[in-house]
């Protein structure tokens, strides 16, 4: 399933109306997760965030943006690192189809 | 960390070319820096920020929504050429964000603060 969508280099799908829940599981195995509800309830959070503001939060605003919509016992560093050992930011938009939220410069 | 206060100016019409994208994405990223970080827009620039346009019509990737996202970012200083707006006809009231209207000389006065300027 994962083979019939364009992704770029590093896995992101190129295109984010490709992505399907179907695909999310899958995305998530690449990188070593299994998708828990605590993980869907981030992975949701992105794309909403996507559809809004047409950008993918980079991890500080991501930490920040959580915090305000579910508290301060989600919206922090560890937790979300626990849930994205590699970077929460990188792996919720990679697991979501989103494009890579933009770096430094 | 860098400490100076940047301005970023932008000039350039919504879809003829890629550099209001370029200067959303550079204030974007440099507000990770926790710099303090003021917008400019003069001339046509100001029809980036006018609110109900459909990007997609134009064939372009949507970035106007991601301006909505500058508050979240905490980039708060968003001044806007009064002269730029009246000689479109356009008022704050069109624009899909909040932001400070200035005449040229208070737009001088705060480019004068900045002590490095990005121009797009």
């Amino acid at each position: 399933m994962l083979d019939t969508v364009k992704r770029d280099k590093q896995g992101y799908l190129l295109n984010t109306q490709d992505w399907s829940e179907a695909l999310a599981p899958l995305l998530a195995a690449e990188e070593g997760i299994e998708l828990s509800d605590a993980h869907w309830e981030i992975v949701r959070f992105v794309r909403d965030f996507y559809s809004e503001y047409k950008t993918s939060p980079a991890v500080r605003l991501l930490v920040k943006s959580v915090k305000e919509k579910y508290g301060p016992e989600k919206g922090n560093s560890p937790y979300l690192f626990k849930l994205f050992p590699e970077g929460p930011a990188k792996q919720a938009t990679k697991i979501a189809g989103l494009p890579k939220p933009a770096k430094c410069l | 960390m860098v400490e100076s206060k940047i301005g970023v100016i932008f000039t350039a019409l919504p879809f003829a070319n890629q550099q209001g994208r370029e200067a959303l994405d550079a204030v974007l990223a440099a507000s990770a820096y926790e710099a303090p970080l003021s917008l400019f827009f003069l001339d046509d620039s100001v029809w980036q920020l006018v609110k109900a346009q459909d990007p997609l019509q134009a064939g372009a990737k949507d970035y106007l929504s991601t301006f909505k996202a500058l508050a979240l970012y905490d980039v708060e200083d968003i001044f806007v050429s009064q002269d730029a707006l009246a000689a479109r006809h356009l008022s704050s009231e069109d624009l899909s964000i909040e932001v400070r209207v200035l005449s040229s000389q208070g737009i001088r006065d705060q480019l004068a603060a900045q002590d490095c300027i990005y121009r797009f």
